[in-house]
Order: C-alpha cells, then structure tokens, then sequence
C-alpha cells in the first residue's frame, strides 16, 4: 500500500533541499513510475510502484539530511543517477525517490589519471572532458548516457572498453557515501586528511567489495555521493562526430584500426577471443548477430522488415560476429599489433570483414561503439522497444560462455521465437564482451518483444533458458554472482546481512540486493 | 490525430534520456551538454520530454484522470523547440516526442485545463487578430512613411508577412523598414496586406488552440490566392515555422514559396543585386531560430495509425516522415554574415538542429518568464565563451528575449538581428 507523505517530512524535505526541489504531486511522482525496455517493463509492467515523494539534493550534506528525515518518518528511501534501468524506481509503498540530477559536478585529474564524479554526470560527458586531456574512463554498454557513478557503485559495470578499461567496479578510487542512517563513510585515501582520492582502499580492512557485492546493490546499501574512478590513456585527438543524425560522420581517428571478425564455430570464436586477449592489443570488442546489426543500421521498423527480408545482413553475420578496435600510441605501435591481430584471426579460423561492408552506416556504427559507447543499447531495443534479456547472462569464462552457455541459450530461444512469443530475429542475437584481456566474457542474448504483440510471451524464453543452463550447473552466472542456486542464496544471506548491519532502520528501499532483484524479475 | 493515436509512440518511450542532451555524437562539454531546456531548468524528469511522454500514456490509459493546474504547468513549461525530437530520434525510431507534446497541449486545452497567461493571449488574437491584444488599427504603424505596395489593390510578386512581435515592438520596426527596403533596392516587388495583416496563428497552436491556427492558415491562404504573390517573406522566424511546419500539418498548404528575409537576401546576394561593401570587423556568432531550424522542417501531414505488421513488429501505415530537423533553414543567414567583409563567424557548440532555444516558444515567454529568461541567459554564456563581441539571430521573438534577459541580468551583451547587419554592410 502507497503511504502518504506526512506533512512535516514534506515541510523538513523543502527545508533541506529548497521548496522547487521536492515533490509529492501525483503528476511529478507519476513520471517516476514508468520504465519500459527490459525486465519488468519488457514484459508489460510498465507501471511499477508510485513513490510519495521525489527530492532533488544538490549537496552530501542535503542526502544526508534527506536520510534522517527518512529515518525520522519511516520512510524509505532509494537514488538514481540517470535512472537508466527499472531498478532506479521505488519497489515499496512509501519510498522518497532521490533523483540525483543535480549533484552533477566532475573533475578531471589530468595528472593522477583518474576522475571525481558525483552522481549524475553521464558517462559520456565524462569521457568527452577525459578526451580533451589524452584520458578515457570506461563506459559501460548502456551507453554514454548512464552514469558513470551509478555503474561503478551500484550497478554492473561492463562494456566494450572493458577489455582495456576494466570493469567498472574494478576502476573505483575513494568513495563518498552517505549510509542509510545519515552517516557519512569515506573509503579510501580520502579517508586520510588531505591525501586526496587517488586510492580506494585503506586505513584499515577494504569496504568495497561490501559497498557493492558482486553486482552492485540498486541502492540498498545507502546513496553515493561522490567516487573517483580510473582513468585511461586516449591517445588522442579527441572524438569528433558531425554531419546529419542518426548515423553522423565521425572524424578519423589516427593511428586505429577497426574491423569485424567472423569465426564459422563457438570453438573457434572462443579460442581466438583467448588469443586475442592474451596478445593485449585490443581496446574495444563487440559482439553481434544480425538481428542487433539490422537494428542499428535501419531508420524505422519498415527499414527493418525491408532489411530483413532482403536477407544479406542475416547472411553475412547468422553466426554471429565481432567488431574490434585497436588504438595505438603510434604507427609502429599500431603495426605491430595489426600484425598479431591478423595472425591470431587467420591462426583460428577468422575471417576480416572491413566495417565499410555495408556502407558507411555500418562503418560509423562500429566506431561509434568503439569510442563512445552509442549503439548497444539501441541494437538490444529496436524495432520492439523491449527485451526480456537474457539466458544465461554470464561473466566467467570464455569457454563456459561460447562452448556450453550460448548452445543452451539458443536452442532455448528457438523453440519461443518459433512459436513468435519472441521476435524471430534468428536465434542467435548475443551481445557480449571479453574483459580485461580475456580473463572474463560478459554476454547477454537478447530476445526482443513488443509489449503489444498477442501472441508474445515474455520472460518465458529467459525463465527456459535460465532453468536448462541451472540444470547443466550453469545456472544463475551473471557477473561476480556464484553459479549454482544454492551458493546464490548463501551469497544472498550475506548480502542481506552486511545490509541489516548497515541499514538497521530498514529504510532503504532494495529488493534486498541486485541479486534478489533480478530473481523477482 | 488526437492523444490516444500516440498510445503506441508513447508505450514505446525507453526512457533512455537522449531527449534531455546533445546527441553525444555532437556533444562537446560538460558546460553545454544539456539539449532540453525545460528539464535543464526544473530538473524533475517529468519536465523533459520523456516525462511528457509519461504523463502522455497514464491519460490514454487512464491513470491519470484529473486534468490539474500542475499537469498544465509540466505540459505547458516547455518552449516547444524541438530538441528532444532530433535527440531522441537519433536513438528511438518509435516515438515522436514533439508530437506528443503538442497533441498533449491541445487535449489539455480542449479539456477544459488552461494556462490563465495563454487565455489572455488567445482573447487578445480573437479580439484583436494579435498576440498583444493590441488595437488592430495599429498593426501597420511600424510601416508608416514607407512606400510599399498593398496588395489588397496592387499585384505584388512578394507578400511581406511582418508578424505580431515586429508589428508592436516599435525597436523592431526600424529592422522591418530596413528589411524591405533592402528588398525594394535590389528590385523586388514588395507588397503587405495592408489592413488585412494579421497573425499567422502559430503561438495560439503551441498554446494548444489549435482552431486558431487553422482559422489564419485559411485566411492567409485566401489572401495568397488572391494577391497573386509568388513568394511569401517573413523577417519572424516564429511565423517561418509556422507557414512551413504547421500549415501543412492542418491542411493548409500555401500555394507560395516561402522564405525568411535572411534567405531572400543570401539569394539576391548571391545574384549580385545586394551588394555588402562596408567592412564590419567583428567576431560574431549566429543563433538559430528554432522555428527557422529544425522547426522551421517543413511538415508532411501524415493520416494512419501504428499496425501489427509482422509477429513484434508494429509499424506506421502509411510510413510516417521523420522528423530531424534536416529541412530546416541554417546555411543563409550564415552566408549572408559571411558574406560581409570583416565578419568572422564563429559558431557555438550547440548549432544548426542541436541548437539551444532562446526561451521566448511555446507560451513559455507569456507564461514561464522564469525558465524563458533562464534559457536566453545560458545561451547567452555559451554566445560568449566563443569569443564573439555579439550575437547574430534572425527572429524579433529571440531577440526580444534575449535583450530582456541581457538587461535583467544587468547588460554586458548585444543581440543583433541579420537584417541589421546587411543593412550596415550596405553602407547603412
Ligand atoms: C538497454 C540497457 C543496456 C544496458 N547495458 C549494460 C551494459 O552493457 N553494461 C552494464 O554494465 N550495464 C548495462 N546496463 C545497466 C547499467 O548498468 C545501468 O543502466 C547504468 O550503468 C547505470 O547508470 P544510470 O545512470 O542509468 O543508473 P540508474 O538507473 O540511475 O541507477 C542504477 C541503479 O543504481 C542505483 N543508484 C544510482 N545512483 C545511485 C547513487 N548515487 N547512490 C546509490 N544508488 C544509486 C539505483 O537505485 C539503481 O538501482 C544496461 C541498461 C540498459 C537499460
């Protein structure tokens, strides 16, 4: 049951963040009720649960206060950045959303390599600053739009870049944070009076493996106010796109090589993608299939239908294929590793497509990608606008991931897309990364839906996929989350308690985790 | 097309948030990665384009049942430029932001839902065929001691359409003398409506009167017909977007050409019949009108409804334009500038269809003068971080704007229009 906001709490929220900063009216609050595109709204709940209030903080001091109201009045509370995905919403009946707009600031540390970002800052905004000084932090897949705070401290954190950039979590420095009860913890170097937020560890025993736990924890862990992330060499210049939208025209970017690379077996594709990763010489990876490739190179859902039935995009990439980026510090540089890039493709099988294969759309898709991160997000959403996700999404290994997980994963897929409780986009439609140098893969497939489609079924294709992937003791890998139900849910009773400890009061308002979160939808 | 023909656009928002930047292909820093005004000045996500289009489906599906005084201020503070279009275009091709945000104005307005300062504006226009409600017998002051054709009388092959806010904003009359002046001295034939000049209906259509617009689009093209005028010139870049854009969406196709005075001028530059001799050696930069930009797209009226095409796949019959912003006017007026000797022309980050509003569409100068100021004064921080010594428009409602957000904000900046600065580089 929706609770009301009391009045004295709305009167303490104004007070604290400014009278035009708050809102409990139902107009205001029903914007902050919708999600659609994956998870639940994928599957038609695009309504989720109204929050009573949304505040608007500008400062630490403001969240922090926000929190004591909270406390005060037993209510709960949740943050979002760019609130990008459906776990930014409220999940209970009196949740005061903290809509983080406007704590928006970012600094560049051009000579420690690493940058400050409160909450809201898209991550692309980040990267455009970082460029201009011969720097790049990572983006994630989402894309340029999502926060780059949001990712490193509550939420996933891999993309493209990862191969180079890591994963989010992994690039986190010192942290500000504003625990459920109105405290402020500093983890790391910032912690030390004057050291700065070059380091994320110390005095004393790391708290970030608990600030996060192996996903992030959607907020259930308290509001992040500020955290420094690695940052990378760009060796510039800076990425400049112009001309017309949607596809615009990027300048070149000297010294780099961008290709596609298909394999004709998941055995093959796994053991170049080690190769390749062992060899160090990548800064950017994708995977496609056809259905992502025919989503970003078509302009409306008529292109697409035309696109598809004229076939050469299914042709050419049925199986699957990989864009890869390679940015060097120089021309020999990049030589060199043109070199072992060609003889790791050709040694397993590979073939080299160049990505002006279908023209300069395609050409422009790939770069974009490959410097900022644009098109995944659209690719997992069009023509449908939503997509139940994905079985299994997983964050092991290259071999569990291509050999046993993707076969499962497809064969799943095929019996729904046949039946159109799915969109019949070929089976095959994996998006997925290798991380840092290979010693990981992230990959989702997606099986995309139209909400208002009769015949659909959504979450049915992920729930089978799910169930025959935990059947081979595969199961639930996503990310850093243990593979089998059984350790999921002791890694759940941890989650919970570190959660208890810190949130004694109950008032943040997460399903528990990411994990627990996840399993709901 | 009412609200309810956009159930499918607006169930297909991702809520991705590409309406609120610069696309970040184009995108350049962090001080002007905002493309949306409106949610850039409010900040709760409801006051950008994807929140509208939010509020768009709890009407349609009937959550929301109350048409509220806070539902028209969300609706209604937005100065209708059309960022969010060209932006979330780049990335969703189901949904058409700009649409749903003017069907959205004209349901609430038909419901019965007003904005008292907008009901102020629409009795004046009935009143008086003017946004101000100022006396009609005064529409043609700005053109006294000027000889000019009538064409109420006279054929003329140009019909000189000078719009409300130069016809009662006397610091503009000088420009609309000068502009066709300009016009006359290269040999064209200029000729007004005389006392049959009235508004183009525009602002009452962002308003959400809708009947308006379509009541002027029916008597200019009658007073078209029978003039016999080939061209249709305007100095207002507000009228240009309204002829170009919205006519067209109301079944009003003008049988003219239709042109801004800026493109008139690049044209007869280029043919050598204006002449800019005197040097101006001033770094400037130029603004672009919204409803001369993207805007100012020439509009395709488009019948039909979203159907199941395929399994998943629902798509418009017939196929519905896309809307970017493409068909805009952007090159002239820069040509003309360019034209000029000594000018250097400097552009702003945001430019041509990425361009930021100056904050006077939509009825938000009528009704919002808060985010209207707000939005003239942050273009104008990004006119002056290029280093130009001023900034260049091509509509008297930005120029009004952006003047009156200069002096609030205690002066420091100059705002100019085009016909000004061809005026000078003619010898004055
Ligand atoms: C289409 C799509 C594709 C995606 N692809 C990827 C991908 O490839 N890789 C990847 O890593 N992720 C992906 N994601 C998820 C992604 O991680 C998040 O969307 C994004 O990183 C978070 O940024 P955001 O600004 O949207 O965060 P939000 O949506 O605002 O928040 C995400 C979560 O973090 C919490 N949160 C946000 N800010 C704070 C804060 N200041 N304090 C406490 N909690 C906070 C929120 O409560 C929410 O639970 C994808 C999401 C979508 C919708």
């Amino acid at each position: 049951m929706s609770r009301k906001m009391p009045d004295e709490a709305y009167e303490e929220f104004k007070q604290v963040a400014g009278e035009n900063n708050v809102s409990i009216e139902p107009e205001v609050l029903e914007t902050y009720t919708y999600m659609n595109g994956l998870a639940q709204g994928a599957m038609g709940f695009h309504w989720n649960r109204k929050p009573i209030g949304v505040v608007l903080p500008s400062t630490l001091e403001e969240v922090r206060k926000i929190l004591e109201i909270c406390t005060r009045y037993g209510l709960k509370f949740k943050a979002h950045s760019t609130a990008w995905v459906i776990m930014a919403l409220a999940t209970s009946g009196n949740v005061v959303l903290l809509d983080m707009r406007r704590m928006n600031n970012l600094e560049i540390n051009e000579r420690d390599f690493f940058l400050i970002t409160e909450s809201y800052p898209p991550a692309g905004v980040a990267q455009i600053e970082a460029m201009k000084k011969g720097l790049q932090p990572h983006l994630v897949g989402a894309g340029p739009n999502a926060s780059n705070l949001a990712s490193a401290t509550s939420m996933q954190g891999t993309g493209g870049t990862s191969v180079r950039t890591s994963m989010n979590e992994r690039n986190v420095l010192a942290v500000e944070w504003v625990l459920p009860t109105g405290e402020v913890l500093k983890l790391g170097s910032i912690n030390t009076p004057g050291a700065g937020w070059f380091c994320g560890d110390g005095p004393g025993p790391s708290l970030r493996g608990m600030m996060r736990g192996a996903v992030g924890q959607v907020s259930g862990n308290g509001v992040f106010t500020k955290v420094a992330l690695k940052l990378y060499p760009w060796y510039g210049p800076e990425y400049k796109g112009g001309g017309e939208p949607p596809f615009f025209n990027s300048e070149e970017v000297p010294n780099s090589y961008l290709k596609y690379v298909l394999w004709d077996s998941f055995d093959d594709e796994a053991e170049g993608l080690y190769r390749l990763g062992e060899a160090e010489i990548i800064d950017y990876n994708n995977r496609w299939a056809a259905g992502a490739f025919t989503s970003a190179m078509t302009t409306s859902n008529q292109e697409y239908l035309d696109a598809e039935a004229a076939g050469k995009y299914k042709e050419m990439f049925g199986k699957g294929f990989w864009t890869f980026f390679m940015h060097a510090p120089s021309e020999r540089s990049l030589k060199h590793r043109i070199k072992v890039f060609e003889k790791i493709v050709s040694d397993t099988g590979g073939e080299i497509a160049d990505p002006m294969i279908f023209g300069k759309r395609s050409y422009e898709i790939a770069l974009q990608n490959a410097v900022r991160a644009i098109w995944i997000a659209k690719a997992a959403y069009m023509p449908t606008s939503a997509n139940t996700g994905s079985m299994p999404m997983t964050y092991e290994n290259i071999d569990q991931c291509f050999k046993y997980a993707l076969p499962i994963s497809v064969n799943a897929k095929k019996e729904y897309a046949n039946q159109d409780k799915i969109l019949n986009e070929g089976a095959d439609n994996c998006y997925a990364c290798i991380d840092e140098d290979g010693h990981y893969i992230h990959i989702e497939h997606a099986c995309l839906i139209d909400t208002w489609e009769p015949k659909g079924e959504p979450g049915g294709a992920a729930m089978v996929g799910m169930a025959k992937a935990l059947s081979k003791g595969m199961g639930l890998l996503y990310m850093s989350w243990p593979g089998s139900l059984k350790d999921f849910i002791v890694y759940l009773q941890y989650s919970a308690q570190i959660q208890s400890m810190i949130d004694p009061n109950g008032i943040a308002d997460s399903s528990g985790t990411m994990g627990a979160s996840y399993l709901a939808t | 097309m009412s609200l309810s023909d956009y159930h499918y656009e607006v169930s297909h928002c991702h809520r991705c948030s590409y309406c609120k930047f610069v696309p970040f292909q184009v995108m350049k820093s962090r001080r002007f990665f905002q493309g949306c005004p409106s949610i850039a000045f409010r900040n709760f996500h409801s006051y950008a384009a994807g929140g509208r289009v939010i509020l768009a489906l709890s009407i349609i599906e009937g959550r929301l049942k109350e048409y509220t005084e806070t539902l028209a201020k969300i609706v209604f503070e937005c100065t209708m430029c059309g960022a969010c279009q060209v932006q979330c275009r780049t990335y969703n091709y189901n949904l058409n932001p700009i649409e749903v945000m003017q069907e959205l104005r004209t349901h609430l307005i038909e419901n019965g839902q007003l904005i008292p300062e907008h009901l102020m504006v629409i009795d004046g226009l009935k009143r008086e065929d003017n946004v101000f409600g100022e006396p009609k017998a005064d529409r043609n002051r700005w053109l006294e001691g000027l000889e000019i054709k009538d064409i109420n009388t006279e054929k003329a092959d140009v019909l000189f359409h000078p719009g409300c806010r130069t016809c009662y904003d006397e610091e503009f009359w000088d420009n609309a003398r000068a502009a066709v002046t300009i016009l006359q001295n290269a040999g064209v034939d200029v000729g007004t409506a005389g006392k049959e000049d009235s508004c183009c209906g525009g602002r009452a259509y962002e308003m959400g009167y809708k009947g308006e617009l379509v009541n002027y689009a029916e008597a200019l093209a009658g007073r078209i017909k029978a003039s016999g005028a080939t061209k249709l010139v305007t100095p207002c870049a507000d009228c240009y977007g309204t002829f170009k854009a919205y006519f067209p969406i109301v079944g009003q196709e003008l049988d003219v050409e239709i042109l801004h005075t800026s493109e008139m001028y690049d044209r007869l530059i280029k043919e050598g019949r204006i002449k800019l001799k005197k040097e101006i050696p001033m770094k400037i930069t130029y603004h672009d009108p919204c409803k001369l930009g993207r805007r100012g797209e020439p509009g395709i009226p488009w019948e039909g409804e979203y159907k199941r095409v395929e399994p998943h796949i629902f798509a418009p019959v017939p196929e519905k334009p896309v809307k970017l912003g493409l068909g805009g006017c952007y090159e002239p007026p820069r040509d003309v500038l360019k034209a000029i000797p000594g000018v250097e022309l400097v552009e702003m980050e945001r430019n041509r269809i990425h361009s930021w509003c100056c904050g006077a569409g939509g009825g938000a100068m009528e009704a919002f003068e808060d985010l209207s100021t707000w939005t003239a004064l942050e273009r104008i921080e990004e006119a002056k971080s290029t280093g130009a010594e001023v900034m260049v428009t091509a509509c008297p409602w930005c120029e009004r704007n952006f003047r009156d957000a200069i002096k609030e904000a205690g002066g420091g900046f100059e705002v100019f229009d085009v016909t000004e600065f061809v005026r000078e580089a003619m010898g004055g």
